[in-house]
């Protein structure tokens, strides 16, 4: 990252009346911020939420069912946000839920990043048929319809809990972070830093892991956040058909219940509405992060149409 | 990086049209109480004349039958649509022996006929293709008697060929439905003349006639199948029975399959019908009928809220709630709880009698004593159902045997006796940690297999497993697709949320007799029944008892005594235990149709998906 900055740092002395603007503070991108603090208020949620509440009330047959939130007439502050039809309520599975949604996407995205960046840098920098084997098994594995597969295999493997559900996603969460940074390594490469490190007999994988890859880390995030976003929909995805773990609630789980149990129909929108904000919120804050992130990692998304 | 913010772009897109269309489908406000309100009443039938066929008997047709394939225009107010649940995979595959066929789409239930039907309302059986069936005085040999007039839908007469044709090729193949039925009962199987059958068993059965019958599956074979199309068939494990333009599959009901996709199998009257040709019954009246998959249930419920439906399969009570307080043309078994009428197969907790540590008795009585079953009840079911604790439905047909089952277990089971399982883990040597009873360093754990398609069952899981959690056992559900029924049969599990103890309705017999047999070894396929048991449960004494009932006629002194003796060992070592009593949801819609089955009117079942579907269809008019 330090060679990164100095370079464009460089480039960029023939425009004096930037050098203090915002701009010249990536890491304060407006929109990188702005979509860390939705993630992070979504995590305080979660993780302070349990001071405040009993969490127990999120599993089944704990609180009265089908009562609407303590505003409607019928409603009990008890259940503030209202209880479905096994008996949870609708709070406690919004401050458990959200947490559980956030780990699968996480996990699943981590797993699949650091498998990325295993082959996407083995594939870039040491070339030849390593990077043909590779390349191959990443374009064809891209192309498979994920979401059909996991389903197949969501229906075979029992799932108790969500760590289960991250590592089957983990399966098709390595491509796209292996293609991105594949095509990062294979030009950074080229540049004065690491040839200096080749002609220093510094080892192969010191290169790849301590030259290269801080070096690419705006581009690591951003899609690791991108990552977690597409794991946190697949597993939205699976759960809302049924197939994920049963007992502790997850978002796509809250979904499924309500659609096996006909709330829509039944009018239960404090049912259904919920965990659909609350993934339209992480969404959005990790598309901001996302785009922030790119914007930080490519100055030309910021406005210098003159770097080149 | 713009493929990635490309695809991240959709995900708010789409969730804001998820938003909209959930908005646009939301009914408004919950759905309130259903009004008490009765269904009108059916202008062609009574119960009287319902409970034989006979005595409702049409005059015989006698004008020009139309050519069934013009019915398939037929307009809404002559079709008779039914809602199925679940999509059809094998559309062209109507072979009723090749698993997985789509026979229960339409063919079991219009297209075919039975022997006889049993009416569960009054105990009943409904003479349906058979006049007559008796047998001599130690019921070692059974005489069957076949109305005249029979015909195939191609004109074929109906014949004791195509009876003997079904079952011999029953027995000589193990692959077909039935097989190992026969082999055990049947001696010989041999045609009298036309209409008669003379069947000679093995040992005697007072029950031939009727222990098929128990299950819904009709009685003797559950398909026949017609003899001059088969016996030209070369392997009859894979022939696949279909091509509509050659009339297959073909059946002697008032239907013939006339067209079929992934969604929805029509149906077109067949005028010729023998059944209105002898006027034995009435030829139905809906020219046309639709059995369809929509979706979801959200779908389905708003279907029938659009009149889409005639006829629905179980529903949810939420859906049920939505669809009464939206059309009040739509009607329950009950207009209030329970709404639903009580199913024959009780639902319980099958518990796999070969692992550890659940092969002990005391721990699988422990499992059963800390259910709550009344919880079960109120939140499974949201009290569309009611408490017993029995492995069979509580009919007043079953009460003598109900009433067999020692006083004091039967109330144990009704609330949970927590002091009780305390007591058994700790002289087994668990002590209770802070979560979970262990022993050995090893915390008490089960996982309970749930159908992923199977809500009710999954929804018993879900409140059992709470139960289980806060007992102290770490419990877990896992919701499995085809898979679950191949573990149930492997043993590739410790505990399922199933029903299969179903088959008694009104003799202790079938139910009784799923648990003997020998233990299916794990990892091999479990036939079933008498052969080998699901549970891998195994008491020679208890299957002994179950043997010598089996061959004991109902009115003998021995009987009742026979039959406490198994439900005590039953009740004593539970390889399974039961949940609730099951219950169907099964509203009708009186918008197009009137004369449907109800609690006032209960000539048949009110069953969609089964084999007497047919009776109800003899007896629906056009609504006014």
């Amino acid at each position: 990252m330090a060679a990164v900055a100095s370079n464009s740092s460089a480039q960029l002395t023939q425009t004096p009346a930037r050098r203090t603007g915002v701009r010249d503070m990536p890491w304060l991108n407006a929109k990188f911020v702005a979509g860390s603090i939705v993630i992070l208020l979504t995590l305080l949620f979660g993780l302070l939420g349990p001071l405040f509440w009993n969490t127990d009330l999120a599993y089944t047959a704990s609180s009265p069912l089908n009562l609407p939130p303590a505003w409607v007439e019928g409603g009990s502050p008890d259940h503030p946000l209202g209880t479905e039809s096994n008996g949870r309520d609708m709070l406690a599975q919004l401050i458990v839920g959200i947490p559980a949604s956030l780990k699968v996407g996480v996990v699943a995205a981590s797993i699949g990043m650091a498998v990325g960046i295993l082959l996407g840098s083995t594939a870039g920098y040491v070339g030849g048929w390593p990077d043909h084997i590779i390349r191959t098994i990443t374009d064809s594995v891209i192309t498979i319809p994920s979401l059909m597969v996991l389903i197949a295999i969501a229906a075979y493997v029992s799932m108790p809990d969500t760590t289960a559900m991250a590592l089957i996603l983990a399966l098709f969460a390595w491509p796209g972070p292996t293609r991105l940074i594949r095509s990062q390594v294979l030009t950074l490469r080229e540049r004065g830093y690491v040839r200096m490190a080749l002609l220093s007999n510094v080892p192969t994988l010191e290169i790849m892991l301590v030259e290269m890859v801080p070096n690419m880390l705006p581009w690591l995030a951003a899609s690791l956040t991108g990552g977690i976003s597409g794991a946190i929909l697949g597993e939205t995805g699976l759960e809302a058909l049924g197939l994920g773990p049963t007992r502790v609630p997850s978002l796509g789980m809250i979904i499924n219940y309500a659609l096996n149990s006909t709330a829509l129909v039944r009018g239960m929108v404090w049912w259904w509405l919920p965990p659909i904000i609350a993934l339209v919120v992480i969404f959005t804050g990790f598309f901001l992060m996302t785009i922030g992130l790119d914007e930080i990692a490519n100055p030309r998304l910021r406005g210098y149409s003159n770097v080149k | 990086m713009k493929a990635l913010r490309s695809s991240i772009n959709h995900v708010p897109i789409t969730l804001a049209i998820v938003i909209a269309t959930a908005v646009a489908a939301c009914g408004g406000q919950p759905a309130a109480a259903p009004q008490a309100t009765q269904p009108p009443a059916a202008t062609n039938t009574s119960a009287a004349a319902a409970t034989s066929a006979a005595t409702a008997a049409a005059t015989p047709t006698t004008a020009a039958a139309a050519n069934p394939m013009d019915y398939l225009n037929a307009d809404r107010a002559d079709t008779f649509m039914i809602d199925q649940p679940y999509k059809l995979d094998t559309f062209d595959n109507w072979n009723p022996y090749i698993p997985g066929n789509a026979f229960g789409w339409g063919m079991s239930e219009i297209g075919m006929d039975d022997l006889m039907y049993l009416n569960y309302g009054d105990g009943k059986h409904i003479m349906w293709m058979a006049e007559k069936v008796d047998s001599n005085a130690d019921d070692t040999v059974w005489t069957l008697h076949l109305r005249k007039g029979i015909t195939w839908n191609d004109g074929v007469p109906f014949t004791a060929d195509d009876i003997i044709y079904t079952i011999n090729l029953q027995q000589k193949n193990d692959k077909l439905t039935n097989h190992f039925y026969w082999v055990q009962w049947l001696k010989s199987v041999e045609k009298v003349d036309d209409y008669t059958v003379r069947y000679t068993l093995n040992k005697t059965n007072p029950r031939f006639a009727d222990e098929r019958i128990s299950g819904g599956l009709g009685v003797f074979p559950d398909v026949f199948i017609p003899k001059h199309i088969w016996e030209n068939v070369k392997d009859p494990t894979t022939f696949k029975n279909y091509d509509p333009s050659k009339g297959l599959p073909l059946g002697t009901g008032p239907y013939i399959l006339a067209k079929t996709t992934t969604n929805e199998t029509i149906f077109v009257r067949n005028d010729n019908w023998w059944g209105a040709k002898t006027g034995f019954a009435k030829l139905p009246e809906p020219k046309k009928v639709v059995f369809k998959y929509v979706g979801t249930e959200e779908v389905r419920t708003q279907t029938a809220i659009d009149n889409g439906f005639d006829s629905m399969q179980d529903i949810t009570v939420g859906a049920l709630q939505a669809i009464i307080n939206q059309n009040s043309k739509w009607h329950a078994w009950y207009d209030q709880k329970p709404y639903a009428v009580a199913d024959p197969c009780a639902r319980i907790i099958s518990i796999n009698s070969a692992k550890k540590p659940w092969d002990d008795k005391d721990m699988r009585n422990m499992l059963s004593d800390v259910m709550d079953r009344k919880q079960i009840v109120d939140i499974a079911y949201e009290g569309s159902t009611t408490l017993a604790a029995y492995f069979w439905p509580n009919y007043p047909s079953m009460k003598p045997y109900s009433d067999l089952v020692d006083p004091q277990v039967e109330q144990d089971m009704l609330s949970p006796q927590l002091a009780k399982a305390e007591a058994i883990l700790k002289a087994k040597g668990y002590t209770k940690g802070a979560k979970y009873w262990s022993k050995d360093g090893q915390d008490l754990a089960i996982q309970i297999q749930v159908p992923e398609d199977f809500i009710e069952l999954q929804r018993i899981g879900d409140v059992y497993v709470e139960q289980l959690q806060k007992f102290g056992i770490n419990a877990t559900e896992a919701k499995l697709g085809a898979v679950y029924y191949t573990n149930a049969s492997t043993g590739d599990y410790e505990a399922q949320s199933n029903w299969f103890a179903c088959g008694s309705v009104n003799e202790p017999w079938t139910t009784l007799n799923q648990f003997t047999g020998a233990a299916a070894p794990l990892g091999q396929a479990a036939k079933g029944g008498p052969i080998d048991n699901q549970w891998r449960w195994s008491n020679k004494q208890y299957t002994d008892i179950v043997a010598q009932l089996g061959v004991t006629k109902e009115t003998d002194p021995k009987y009742l005594d026979l039959a406490k003796q198994a439900i005590t060992i039953l009740y004593n070592e539970l390889p399974a235990f039961p949940a609730a009593q099951s219950r169907k949801i099964v509203p009708f819609n009186y918008t197009y149709w009137t004369g449907y089955p109800t609690r006032d009117n209960y000539y048949i079942f009110p069953c969609n998906w089964c084999n007497l579907w047919v009776v109800a269809m003899t007896k629906l008019s056009k609504a006014q």
